[in-house]
């Protein structure tokens, strides 16, 4: 199938002079099948199939529209700015194409001039994987209502670690599964939220996430990571699917079924992930005020050795409008290069971006990444009507900002002063926590916040009694006989974590 | 084009039996869908919900499909994927289309009692855009122009422009 699209590459475009009829077969059908195919087909997830002129036709003016606001195809990444692998984006020219055709009453033009049609691979994209884990009860997804957002366990029960190349999911019910987050989780701190409101999975992410093996968004094919690079599956861990559904009108059941593809070999050089600002945008300021239409948080850091860059994605909620990370290497060493611009983001499509080709970063290049918001009611997708003011937070009403840059040392001597950097951004995520807790003084304030939260005056804090928005985080972290309570020897313990995290000393 | 008007109000209680019964309606809606339109499958339930909310209340309701080579089983098929309950009809040759002026589906066109067109347009504003959705829908278009029919009064808003899959011409 590769060696059909690269004859694509390679053909020449047809040259239409103006007044040329365009026709299905011999300019339409190519743009099809190389861009619209792999998901508009029976069994994918894309609403209709596009696999011949009957079908094309059918939909010809949606099709024109869309491709023409560059909604169809997915793609949200500036490809012009910076080379990627499998872009989807099409040219002007292939949208032109598309515009005049059908202007021109959607000729079919000669058969003889269509290209073959495209091959695809059945079942599995990558061959039989080496693990396959399913759901073990459907979810029921309703016809009507916000988009869902629900996290499904799936216990691995491996006995000894191994490493991940590649994940590739199948839903049962492609037309409503949106994305998919392949969460990792070693305490088993997701099994216990696990069914908890009689409904398969839970809602909500304050389980202890102990890594990460990939992401599923439709259109995006899975590919197994280069060389000998290999995500890190510690033994014990379970797989957390955080899948977002969008309701179709229909009721659907959801039952996954994941395909992990492994190898033994842990990586000579460590796939790393550098996240701008770190932890999801936790620390970054973001604090929206309602009605606010252009909000900017930034970030950066800088890198302490030589860096080979792999792939660049971003993550944000519904109020986020663009992200854009630089890479500005030292004085006299270039100019500065864009690595991710997305001029209007899309929490649907939050894809991964492959570099064309791996991206060489040298020691103190300074990574920035630049995102903005709009908290205003001009923004349809603003969850809250009217808007409120936002902060950063796990739910989807909330707000996150963050540019994810993965890759490896270019020198494999240099994996521990890489590893050391991160870890000191981590440190100083944390400090600036603790500052945040000293400023507003909540350990020395904690015995009246605690009484003033107890209502029923017993010296315990029910589960009502907490506040909402940190029930579940306080109850996992704090509650350790599991009575969905804080007793007095559990409000110690969150004394002392608050003091260590305001000394410094967690991380 | 009047006289196409008067010819779908001939036309109307003929293709729709159900309105042939009883009072003459205030209003008839009739909502343009596809089988395999997200927009317009995602406001299953909601036609639903209008069609209980207001069919007591002499507002009648029509699905239509514009689509040429569609057959019955297929629609049926539709209508029983997404419980929908409306009666329907397949608009094969377009004429509903013309005659409601409508380019879209998901699209609605209401017409009065004298068979003006008093509202033509979205259902609602849950979707602004492609793939732009929001949590739910801040306008309720139909339902604003159907209430203040009920009450007498026109609609505020006689147009919007639809969001969905576009009509294809026919060959």
């Amino acid at each position: 199938m590769k060696a059909f699209f690269a004859l694509f590459l390679l053909a020449p475009l047809p040259v239409l002079a103006d007044g040329e009829p365009v026709t299905y077969h011999r300019d339409i059908a190519p743009i099809i099948y190389a861009h619209c195919t792999s998901c508009h087909r029976e069994g994918e997830s894309a609403p209709f199939p596009l696999t011949n002129y009957s079908e094309v036709s059918r939909k010809a003016r949606t099709i024109r529209r869309v491709t023409g606001d560059r909604y169809m195809p997915p793609w949200h990444a500036n490809s012009e700015v910076t080379e990627f692998l499998n872009v989807r984006r099409l040219t002007a020219e292939q949208i032109s194409r598309i515009d005049r055709w059908v202007s021109a009453g959607k000729p079919e033009g000669d058969p003889a001039d269509a290209p073959d049609a495209p091959v695809f691979t059945e079942g599995w994209q990558l061959g039989e994987p080496d693990l396959i884990v399913t759901m073990a009860e459907p979810y029921e997804v309703p016809a009507d209502g916000p988009d869902i957002y629900r996290n499904f366990v799936l216990p691995l029960d491996l006995a000894e670690d191994k490493w991940v190349k590649a994940v590739e999911l199948r839903p049962s019910a492609r037309g409503v599964v949106h994305h998919s987050l392949f969460h990792l989780d070693d305490s088993g701190t997701a099994r216990q939220l696990d069914g908890k409101d009689g409904k398969p999975g839970f809602s909500g992410m304050s389980f202890r996430r102990s890594g990460s093996i990939g992401t599923y968004v439709p259109g995006a094919s899975p590919r197994k990571l280069p060389g000998d690079l290999a995500r890190p599956l510690p033994r014990g861990s379970d797989l957390v699917l955080s899948t977002h559904f969008h309701p179709s009108g229909k009721p659907e059941l959801e039952r996954t079924t994941v395909g992990i593809y492994l190898t033994d070999t842990p990586p000579a050089r460590k796939l790393e992930e550098l996240q701008v600002p770190p932890a999801f945008g936790r620390k970054a300021g973001i604090d929206i005020p309602a009605g606010e239409a252009n909000f900017t948080i930034r970030d950066s850091f800088t890198l302490p050795v030589d860096v080979e860059a792999y792939s660049v994605s971003g993550h944000a909620h519904y109020l986020c409008t663009t992200m854009k990370m630089t890479a500005t290497p030292p004085e006299g060493q270039g100019p500065p290069r864009i690595l991710l611009e997305i001029p209007d983001w899309d929490l649907d499509w939050q894809d991964t971006y492959f570099f064309a080709e791996p991206l060489v970063l040298t020691a103190g290049t300074v990574i920035e990444s630049v995102i903005t918001y709009d908290n205003s009611r001009d923004n349809p997708e603003n969850p809250h009507n009217p808007p409120k003011r936002v902060k950063w937070g796990r739910e989807s009403t909330d707000e996150m900002g963050s540019i994810t840059l993965a890759g490896v040392v270019l020198h494999s001597d240099e994996q521990r002063e890489l590893r050391l950097s991160l870890q000191k951004q981590r440190t100083e995520l944390f400090a600036a926590l603790g500052r945040t807790l000293k400023d507003k003084k909540v350990l020395a304030r904690l015995p009246a916040i605690v009484k003033r939260l107890d209502r029923n005056d017993n010296g315990i804090l029910e589960e009502s009694e907490l506040p909402r928005r940190l029930r579940e985080a306080l109850l996992l972290r704090l509650d350790q006989d599991g009575d969905k309570s804080l007793d007095g020897s559990e409000i110690e313990r969150l004394e002392k974590w608050l003091a260590r995290i305001e000394t410094g000393d967690e991380s | 084009m009047t006289s196409r008007f008067f010819a779908l109000l001939l036309a109307f209680p003929l293709l729709c039996p159900s309105l042939a019964q009883g009072a003459e309606p205030l209003a008839k809606v009739m909502v343009f869908v596809a089988v395999d339109c997200p927009i317009a499958n995602r406001y299953a339930p909601e036609l639903n919900r209008l069609r209980e909310d207001y069919v007591g209340k002499k507002i009648e309701f029509l699905l239509v499909y514009p689509e040429p080579s569609l057959t019955e089983n297929e629609v049926n098929q539709h209508l029983a994927d997404h419980a929908l309950t409306l009666p329907f009809m397949i608009d094969r040759r377009h004429r509903l289309v013309k005659q409601a002026g409508v380019t879209t589906t998901p699209e609605v066109a209401v017409f009065g009692a004298s068979d003006e067109i008093l509202y033509r347009g979205k259902i609602d504003n849950l979707f602004s855009d492609y793939g732009e959705r929001r949590r739910r829908a801040t306008e309720t278009y139909l339902r604003d122009a159907l209430d203040a029919i009920l009450r007498g009064d026109k609609p505020a808003i006689s147009t919007t422009d639809p969001i969905g899959c576009l009509i294809e011409e026919l060959p």
